[in-house]
């Protein structure tokens, strides 16, 4: 997939640090090297560490380009592409926990070469799939003897915190770090760690005496403290040692399993055997309409069983699902098969995730990446129209609206009569939703789209639809 | 000036007026709590910082680097405190 738009743009998520910055042009993205930066990008690319991680697919596959193409800038890198840009906070516990042992990884192999990372973010790391890669190239830099990581801070903030709220407590993170782009402070987690939890691992270290150091050291310059802890003795292996130790804690933590609805829904839905084959071969048929599509979004994936047969045919398949012990069981399988078209994401359709960060475009929202050939979203639309009370026209829009110009969206409509949408209606007072109708469903599709073909599944009570959008 | 309390030890230590108890005391808490730490010190320019590391933040991983880190951190806190009484004629002067 190629665009004609060759235009050069900043990436909106790239200005902290003034070394270097990331562009796009076209389908390219490109990374701009200050003076500095290039000079450590020159070590950094004869080091051995970094071309094995690169062979390893662990360090997104970059390669110098002529600097011409970006004026201004020492040296100009390009960067492979990341098939669909996620944020942690749309990551289940798993993905943050695998994404985390990543960057630690790396930090442990980077040290005894001499190197370091500048900073310690989750957003220094995106997906293939279901595994995970880490992106941010200009973060490496040489290491000077006798200094802490100086990203600590950082990762504590928006990986290490995330994870003991699930783990210890049982806490959903996303919410958390959708908030807060800068993650969750040390007091914050303080007081959520009072009395005997202080004692759960990892807590006591990095939570309380954090916390505490932070607030005794408000005024104290980094600089100066950098100068100390040299004096003092602090060495790579010590630096080398805290990640390992940090590392082992990671591994320990895991997530706590809490009753979801979701997580059987596959089993406890009212499909047959022969609606659901039904429902395979359409599906099938639909994403194949085109060749191979590059992105498929599968909305309301549940268990990922059509996120799976889109697989089959497409580039990339993008599985979205609300509940994140259901994502995280899906990615958890993904993995292990070492999957690397599908990405399970935590969103909830009827919220999705706004712009995040700087100006609200540092993070850019759901809607400005979902793109795709192809959108799925089958089994969705009676819980938005009548378990959200969304209307039924603005449902039609949002999933039109994820479609890109001449692609497909596959739509299931369930019935009113179906046991699933009468025990959503049997929640709501009679009459409340007079437009949710076959014919006004059909009605509003056509209004947006061409409709390619339709099948209902052999239990009459659920249609299925092939639609063009604008095409 | 009698009424200095160590809260204020940043202003306080080394000043005029207070009682060499004060001061003994001012110097310690300031030691414990070193925000204000920093005259003289060799500074090193450091490219990699373009992100504020937090001092609290850089301090506490010698802490969690087990018992070699300990041993540093408080040889860190050691020379701090050694650092304030060495530093005392000077600031009387």
């Amino acid at each position: 997939m190629t665009s004609s738009d060759t235009r050069i743009r900043v990436e909106p998520g790239s200005f902290r640090d003034p070394a270097n910055r990331v562009f796009h042009a076209g389908d390219q993205v490109l990374r701009g090297l200050g003076p500095q930066a290039a000079r450590d990008w020159q070590t950094l690319a004869a080091s051995d560490f970094f071309t094995t991680l690169l062979a390893e697919g662990k360090v997104c596959g970059t390669e110098p380009v002529d600097p011409g193409v970006l004026p201004g800038w020492t040296a100009v890198l390009r960067h492979d592409r990341i098939p669909f840009v996620s944020h942690p906070y749309e990551w289940s516990f798993g993905m943050l926990r695998d994404a985390t042992l990543l960057h630690l990884e790396i930090l442990r192999r980077a040290l005894p070469a001499g190197f370091t990372t500048k900073d310690g973010t989750a957003y220094n790391l995106q997906w293939r799939g279901a595994t995970p890669v880490f992106i941010d190239v200009g973060s490496f830099a040489p290491l000077a003897d006798g200094e802490p990581w100086a990203g600590y801070r950082q990762f504590c903030q928006t990986m290490l915190y995330p994870l003991l709220l699930q783990a210890h407590l049982g806490v959903d993170f996303q919410p958390w770090l959708r908030a807060r782009v800068d993650g969750v402070e040390p007091d914050q987690m303080r007081r959520l760690f009072r009395g005997a939890r202080r004692l759960l691992p990892g807590v006591l270290t990095h939570v309380h005496l954090h916390g505490a150091m932070q607030e005794r050291n408000a005024r104290a310059s980094t600089t100066d403290v950098r100068a100390q802890l040299r004096a003092a003795g602090y060495s790579r292996d010590l630096a080398l040692a805290t990640v390992r130790g940090i590392e082992k804690l990671v591994r320990r933590l895991d997530r706590r399993d809490e009753p979801s609805h979701w997580v059987d829904y596959q089993r406890t839905c009212s499909y047959t055997a022969q609606d659901r084959a039904e429902k395979e071969q359409f599906v099938t048929a639909a994403v194949t309409a085109a060749g191979t599509p590059g992105l498929v979004l599968d909305l309301g994936a549940n268990d990922g069983r059509y996120a799976r047969i889109a697989a089959r045919h497409a580039a990339t398949v993008v599985a979205v699902e609300q509940d994140p012990a259901v994502v995280d069981t899906l990615y958890r399988a993904l993995r292990a098969e070492g999957e690397q078209r599908i990405l399970p994401l935590v969103m909830d359709l009827a919220d999705p995730s706004p712009g995040g960060g700087w100006r609200g475009v540092e993070r850019a929202g759901f809607a400005a990446r979902a793109r795709a050939d192809v959108v799925l979203a089958l089994a969705v639309v009676h819980h938005l129209a009548i378990g959200r009370n969304v209307p039924l026209a603005q449902v039609v829009d949002q999933l039109v609206d994820c479609v890109r110009p001449g692609g497909r969206l596959v739509v299931e409509f369930v019935h009113p009569e179906d046991v699933m949408a009468r025990r959503l209606l049997a929640n709501k007072p009679d009459g409340l939703f007079p437009d949710y109708r076959r014919d006004e469903f059909e009605r509003l599709l056509a209004a947006r789209c061409r409709v390619e073909r339709q099948r209902e599944l052999p239990s009459g009570t659920r249609t299925l639809y092939q639609v063009v959008v604008g095409g | 000036m009698a009424g200095v309390a160590p809260r204020e030890a940043p202003t306080a230590y080394g000043g005029k007026g207070t009682s060499p108890a004060e001061r003994l005391k001012c110097r310690i808490w300031a030691c414990l709590a070193p925000g204000d730490d920093g005259e003289g010190r060799e500074r090193s320019v450091n490219h990699l910082a373009y992100l504020d590391a937090g001092s609290g933040s850089l301090i506490v991983q010698a802490v969690v680097g087990g018992v070699a880190g300990a041993a540093v951190a408080a040889k860190l806190y050691w020379r701090r405190l050694v650092d304030r009484f060495r530093r005392q004629p000077t600031d009387r002067g």
